[in-house]
C-alpha cells in the first residue's frame, strides 16, 4: 500500500502547474447512472460500451499503480485491471457513499495488488504475513467482510490524499480554503452562474491551457465564450480557477468531482 | 434540507467545507471529522441565530422592563408639605432625598427662591426652608407662630412613621437653632386629600384645615384657606389645629403640639403621653431646661392610646424630648428619659421640684395614670404606676425600657 500513496502524492507534486497528466473527463455522473441502472437490469450491449468508455481509465489507473506504461496486448496488469472493473460494476453500491469510478479505481489496485504479491511469491519465497491469512482459506463472508473494511479504509485515505493534493493545486494559484470560503456567493443562481463559466473554461482547451500557463484567469475570452459580464468573472476568480480545476483534472479528483453536482443540465458538455 | 457536504479542512472550530451545491462554507461542528469525510450539513445555520436573536430581544425586553420599573418605582415614595404662610410641598424618594420642590402660593415661590434644595436630604431641606422663613420674617420670634407639615405617602403605603419623625424633628430642630417658638404641627394624609387639595388649588396642610372647618359646620371657602398664614386661619377659623393633627383620617396618630416655652418654669404638661405612636413627637423647640411643656389642649383620648401600637420609634439618641412623659394629672409628669445630658439635668430638676417622673420599665408598664402620679412628689413609677412613689428624686430613667413599650395606658390630663 505505500508505495501506492507515494506515487500519487509523486503525481501531485511532480506536475507542478501542469498538473495530473490525465485530464480524460470521466462520463458524467448522470450517464453513468443511467447506464449502471442498465447494466444491473440485464443489458449486456450497455456493460460492453461502459467497460470500452473506461479502458482509458482502467489503463490510467493501472499505469499509475504499476508504475509503468503498460500495454494492452503486452501486459496482464491491464487485463486485470479490465476484470477488475467487470468486478466493480458488479459490485457497487450507491449506498457505500463512493463514486462509481472512485470504487473502480479501488478495486483495480486491489485486484492489481493481488496479483502483484502472488507473482512476487512465486519468483521469491519471501511470504509476509498478508500472504499467509490469505492463503489459510477464510470463509466468503469474513472476506466480503474484511474487503468491506478495506474498502472503507482505503476510499477514506483516498479522499483525504485527494483532497490534500486539491488544497496544494489550488495553492499554486495562489487560492486558500478560506479564500474560497469568502468568495464564494451565497445565492444559488450566482453560484450556479459561476459553475457554469468554471464548466466552459475546464471544457475550452485553449482557454484552459492559458489558465495552467499563466494561472491567471483569460477573462475576456471567458467572457465572450460564456455571456456573461465581465464583473461577475473578476468577483469569482478564485472560485472559477477552483472548480474549473476540480472538472479538468476529474479523474484525479474523483471524489471532489462526483460529489459537485452541476446545477442546471445545459452546459453539460 | 438537509446538505451534503465534503470536509475540506479541519480547524478548532470550524470545518471547511464544500457543499454538493458548490458552495464553501465555514461550518461549525461538533464532533471529530478529517478531510475528505462526507458529511451531511445540519440545517441550523440561519437558525441558531435567529433564536438567538428572539432570545436575545426577549432578554433585552426583559431587562428593560425590570430596569424601568426600578427606576421608575422610587422616584417619590412621599410628599411633604409646609404651611406657614408660605406653603411649599417637597417630594422625597425612597432616602429621604429632596426630588422636587413645588411652592404652593406666592409667598411659597418667595420662600422658596434661592434656595437650592434638590438632591438634599429632607432634614437639610426643611432646616434651609424655617432658615428662609426666618430671614424673610415669616416666622418672627417673639410671635405665635404657627409651621404645620402634612406628610404624604406618594402611594398608599402605609404612612411612615419615621417620615412624620424626621419631618417634625427638622422642623423643631431648626425653629430652635433660630431661636424661635411656633406650634409644630405635623400631620398625615392620604394621597387621596393630596390631589384633592391640588384641584382645590391649596397645600394639603391648608385643605384638611378646610375640610376640618367644614366639618363643623363652618361657612368657608377654599378662598379663605389659600394664601393666609396658618396661624391666622387658626385664629379665623377657630380651628385647633392640633385637632386636625390628631384627626388625621385613616391613621390613628394622636399628636401632640407643644409650645416650648422659653422660661424655666416647669409646668406641665398634659400632653405629653409615652404612648405616642411613632408619629407624635413632642416638639422640643422648648430648651430642655425649661421643660415647661403646654398641653395645648390636646387631649389624647385613651384609645388612641392604646391604640398607639408599640412602634415606637423615638430613638433615644436624637430626641430630646421624647413624649415619654407620663404626665400625671397635676403633677408635670414628666417621664424624661432623654438621654441628652439636657435632658438628665432636667429630669433630675424635674424631679426634685416634684415632678413625677414615670420611668417606664420595659415594656410592660402599665398604664400610668393621673392618679397614680402625685401632684407635689415626684413619683417614679417603675414600671407600673401602683409602685409609684412619692419622694422626689428617685428618678428612673431609663431609656432604653421606653422604647418599644407598647403597650401602656395612659390616662391623660389635660390643662
Amino acid at each position: 500500500m505505500m508505495p501506492f500513496r507515494i506515487k500519487i502524492k509523486d503525481g501531485g507534486t511532480g506536475g507542478g502547474l501542469a498538473g495530473p497528466k490525465g485530464s480524460e473527463k470521466v462520463l458524467p455522473e448522470d450517464i453513468l447512472e443511467k447506464m449502471l441502472a442498465l447494466i444491473r437490469n440485464g443489458d449486456c450491449q450497455a456493460r460492453e460500451n461502459l467497460i470500452a468508455e473506461f479502458r482509458p481509465f482502467i489503463a490510467r489507473a493501472a499505469n499509475k499503480f504499476c508504475g509503468r506504461g503498460l500495454e494492452w496486448d503486452r501486459d496482464d496488469e491491464l487485463s486485470i485491471g479490465l476484470i477488475a472493473f467487470n468486478e466493480a460494476i458488479d459490485r457497487f453500491d450507491e449506498k457505500r457513499g463512493v463514486p462509481f469510478p472512485a470504487f473502480a479505481r479501488l478495486l483495480i489496485k486491489s485486484r492489481l495488488m493481488d496479483y502483484i504479491r502472488k507473482q512476487s511469491r512465486h519468483t521469491a519465497v519471501s511470504g509476509g504475513s498478508l500472504d499467509d491469512t490469505e492463503g489459510c482459506g477464510l470463509s466468503n463472508h469474513e472476506l466480503s467482510r474484511a474487503w468491506d473494511i478495506y474498502l472503507d479504509q482505503e476510499s477514506a485515505r483516498e479522499r483525504e490524499e485527494e483532497i490534500a493534493e486539491y488544497k496544494k493545486f489550488i495553492g499554486q494559484f495562489g487560492i486558500t480554503f478560506d479564500d474560497l470560503v469568502r468568495c464564494s456567493p451565497k445565492h444559488r443562481d450566482a453560484r450556479a452562474t459561476l459553475l457554469r463559466v468554471a464548466r466552459v473554461l475546464a471544457g475550452d482547451e485553449l482557454l484552459f491551457s492559458q489558465l495552467m500557463s499563466t494561472g491567471k484567469v483569460p477573462v475576456l475570452a471567458l467572457t465572450r465564450q460564456a455571456e456573461v459580464n465581465i464583473k461577475i468573472i473578476e468577483r469569482g476568480r478564485k472560485y472559477i480557477i477552483a472548480t474549473s480545476l476540480i472538472w479538468r483534472h476529474c479523474e484525479e479528483f474523483l471524489y471532489l468531482c462526483s460529489f459537485i453536482r452541476l446545477p442546471g443540465k445545459e452546459s453539460g458538455r | 434540507m438537509r446538505e451534503k457536504a465534503i470536509v475540506l479542512e479541519v480547524n478548532k472550530k470550524y470545518c471547511t467545507v464544500l457543499t454538493s451545491g458548490g458552495d464553501f462554507r465555514k461550518v461549525r461542528m461538533r464532533g471529530v471529522f478529517s478531510a475528505g469525510q462526507e458529511i451531511c450539513l445540519p440545517d441550523n445555520g440561519p437558525g441558531v441565530y435567529r433564536y438567538a436573536l428572539a432570545a436575545a430581544c426577549l432578554a433585552f425586553f426583559i431587562i428593560t422592563a425590570g430596569l424601568w420599573k426600578f427606576w421608575t418605582l422610587p422616584a417619590v415614595a412621599a410628599y411633604v408639605c409646609l404651611d406657614i404662610n408660605p406653603s411649599v410641598e417637597m417630594a422625597l424618594d425612597r432616602d429621604s432625598v429632596v426630588r422636587g420642590v413645588n411652592p404652593l402660593n406666592e409667598d411659597g415661590e418667595n420662600l422658596v427662591a434661592g434656595l437650592d434644595l434638590k438632591g438634599k436630604d429632607v432634614r437639610e431641606a426643611v432646616e434651609g426652608l424655617i432658615g428662609a422663613a426666618t430671614d424673610k420674617k415669616y416666622i418672627l420670634p417673639g410671635e405665635e407662630n404657627v409651621v404645620m407639615s402634612s406628610v404624604i405617602p406618594a402611594e398608599d403605603q402605609s404612612g411612615s412613621p419615621e417620615m412624620d419623625l424626621l419631618v417634625k424633628q427638622s422642623i423643631e430642630n431648626s425653629l430652635q437653632r433660630k431661636n424661635i417658638q411656633a406650634e409644630v404641627v405635623v400631620v398625615n394624609a392620604s394621597p387621596v386629600v393630596r390631589e384633592e387639595a391640588g384641584k382645590a388649588g391649596m397645600s394639603t396642610g391648608r385643605y384638611m384645615l378646610y375640610l376640618n372647618a367644614r366639618e363643623r359646620g363652618a361657612d368657608v371657602s377654599p378662598a379663605d384657606f389659600k394664601n393666609k398664614s396658618i396661624r391666622i386661619i387658626e385664629k379665623e377659623q377657630k380651628i385647633k389645629i392640633s385637632e386636625i393633627e390628631k384627626n388625621t383620617p385613616g391613621h390613628g396618630k394622636g399628636t401632640i403640639r407643644e409650645q416650648g416655652r422659653p422660661t424655666g418654669e416647669k409646668s406641665v404638661d398634659s400632653g405629653a403621653d409615652s404612648q405616642k405612636p411613632a408619629s407624635v413627637q413632642s416638639g422640643g423647640t422648648g430648651k430642655p431646661g425649661g421643660g415647661g411643656w403646654k398641653s395645648g389642649g390636646d387631649k389624647q383620648q385613651g384609645g388612641q392610646d392604646n391604640s398607639g401600637s408599640g412602634s415606637r420609634k423615638d430613638d433615644s439618641g436624637n430626641n430630646q424630648n421624647k413624649g415619654k412623659d407620663a404626665s400625671g394629672g397635676n403633677s408635670a409628669g414628666h417621664g424624661d428619659k432623654g438621654n441628652g445630658s439636657n435632658r438628665g439635668g432636667n429630669a433630675k430638676s424635674n424631679g426634685s421640684s416634684g415632678s413625677a417622673v414615670s420611668g417606664d420599665n420595659g415594656g410592660t408598664s402599665g398604664g400610668v395614670s393621673s392618679e397614680h402620679s402625685q401632684g407635689g412628689g415626684g413619683s417614679s413609677d417603675k414600671g407600673s404606676s401602683e409602685h409609684s412613689q412619692g419622694g422626689g428624686g428617685s428618678d428612673k430613667v431609663d431609656s432604653s425600657s421606653q422604647t418599644g413599650s407598647g403597650k401602656d395606658k395612659f390616662n391623660l390630663q389635660v390643662w
